[in-house]
């Protein structure tokens, strides 16, 4: 299943979408650097969207935004 | 110096796009298939394991289940299908300016200008596939060549996440020993007219006299003809160019068969008020008006007449395609589908000649269509309709203009 997540995100004067953090399952969970956007399908979870590749907590996730819906990828 | 032209087409394109928003269905036979409630329950696209237990294209349902009771069929979302149709020309559109659609999931790019950009023509092309792939999850088959028709042909030749390259030196070698039935424009009775003629592959196609193919099928022989030995030489429409509209139409298959003149005049009229709806938005009047229909036995036929001005007006397209219809059809078997289409188009901001006697009345019906329109826009298409639409509403209640939205763009040349 796709697994559909509440973001927290800064919108900057030139229109850029940053997540800052993720509700997940009653948790927060601070994004400590993006490292990468580009778009791309998750052929784990089935969609497409602009990806965030994501270090949280020191693990890299990868984080979808598709249209106005954000998705974490499955493990 | 020869062209450099891509024709890039989508594999199994509904199939790959719910295969993507349903990954566990990827190593599972999955077709895309209408409502059969609606009678629209035929097979539109399958995936390849599907297709490998012989399922085709149009068939019906039951008869798909029954050669694969294990397929798993999903119903159209056109709706996602049009955004990653709009995201892969979107990323053709990176690569050249020159993009040509054919359909919701085909297109030609002319890269003769840009190639150098990224490399080689066959670098550009894998760079296409592979970006299309990544960024959107499903893949194509690109054919590339010096011409439309090769490139298309190249594109079908292999499937699935292919580039196959015809050129002056191999096409001899791949292209004629194909069937003629490959050949874009030739259809079920052209290739049953050209067999008969012991015209069975392409290469023999290409070695035909033009002028016997002229006589046999009139003009279009030496398009034919020209086609088989790679010489059709008609342009990519640039990108800008892409949206002219050719005709305006719509078609719907009825819940129940139409079986007399009234039932199809019902139809007739909704289909017409899309019609003349969609003119006004863009603009465009039409003068050539065309009657499209299939009856229960899916035989069909089409009638076309020419107005003396061009119209927009709903009534008038309505009365013509209707006259047409009980002029050139006598309900012998009953009507499964039915359409109506205008073609010749010009702008509506052109100089007309009024009509001495009924130019009143045609300002009254255009006050009439506008306001509609406008009512449906703000209030939804259901708010309002002619009561006379209510006589019969399994056959009326639909709503051609926004339920119908895959247009395949005409072939031009």
């Amino acid at each position: 299943m796709k697994q559909w997540v509440e973001v927290i995100a800064k919108f900057d004067s030139q229109g850029n979408i940053l997540p800052l953090w993720i509700l997940f399952q009653g948790k927060k969970y601070q994004i400590d650097k993006i490292q990468f956007i580009t778009p791309a399908a998750s052929l784990k979870s089935g969609g497409a969207g602009l990806r965030y590749t994501c270090l949280i907590a020191s693990q890299q996730r990868y984080l979808f935004l598709e249209d106005t819906k954000w998705f974490i990828d499955k493990i | 110096m020869d062209r450099i032209i891509l024709h890039c087409d989508l594999n199994c394109f509904y199939a790959s796009v719910e295969m993507l928003y349903h990954p566990e269905t990827r190593h599972l036979p999955v077709a895309v298939a209408g409502n059969p409630e609606k009678r629209h329950g035929i097979i539109l696209t399958k995936n390849p394991l599907a297709k490998s237990y012989g399922i085709k294209t149009a068939e019906a349902i039951w008869q798909a289940k029954a050669k694969c009771p294990n397929l798993i069929i999903y119903p159209p979302d056109y709706r996602k299908y049009l955004k990653f149709s709009f995201l892969v020309k979107k990323i053709f559109s990176e690569y050249t300016d020159k993009v040509e659609s054919f359909g919701i999931d085909e297109a030609w790019l002319d890269i003769t200008h840009s190639y150098h950009l990224f490399g080689s023509p066959y670098h550009t092309a894998y760079l296409i596939k592979e970006r299309i792939k990544e960024e959107l999850g499903i893949t194509l088959s690109i054919g590339l060549s010096y011409n439309k028709v090769l490139a298309k042909l190249g594109s079908d030749y292999k499937k699935y996440d292919c580039i196959v390259v015809i050129n002056r030196a191999n096409k001899a070698q791949i292209v004629d020993p194909l069937p003629v039935s490959d050949l874009l424009f030739v259809g079920r009775s052209t290739t049953a007219k050209l067999n008969h003629f012991k015209i069975f592959t392409i290469g023999q196609l290409a070695n035909t006299d033009y002028k016997f193919l002229h006589k046999i099928f009139g003009k279009i022989g030496p398009i034919l003809h020209a086609y088989a030995n790679g010489l059709e030489c008609s342009e990519v429409t640039a990108h800008s160019d892409s949206e002219l509209v050719k005709s305006i139409g719509n078609s719907s298959t009825t819940v129940i068969d139409m079986s007399c003149y009234q039932e199809a005049y019902l139809v007739l009229s909704v289909l017409s008020q899309s019609v003349a709806s969609r003119l006004k938005k863009q603009g465009l009047k039409g003068i050539c008006i065309s009657v499209s229909i299939r009856t229960k036995d899916l035989e069909h036929s089409s009638f076309q007449t020419t107005l003396i001005q061009p119209t927009w007006l709903y009534r008038e397209i309505l009365t013509t395609g209707f006259t047409l219809l009980k002029k050139n059809y006598q309900m012998v078997k009953p009507l499964r589908s039915i359409g109506i289409s205008i073609s010749k188009l010009v702008s509506a901001h052109n100089y007309e000649q009024l009509d001495l006697f009924d130019q009143q009345k045609k300002e009254h019906q255009l006050t009439l269509d506008l306001t509609l329109d406008s009512i449906r826009q703000r209030f939804g298409y259901h708010c309002i309709n002619y009561a006379s639409l209510k006589v019969n509403q399994d056959l009326t209640d639909f709503n051609p203009k926004e339920e119908h939205v895959i247009f395949p763009t005409g072939w031009r040349i």
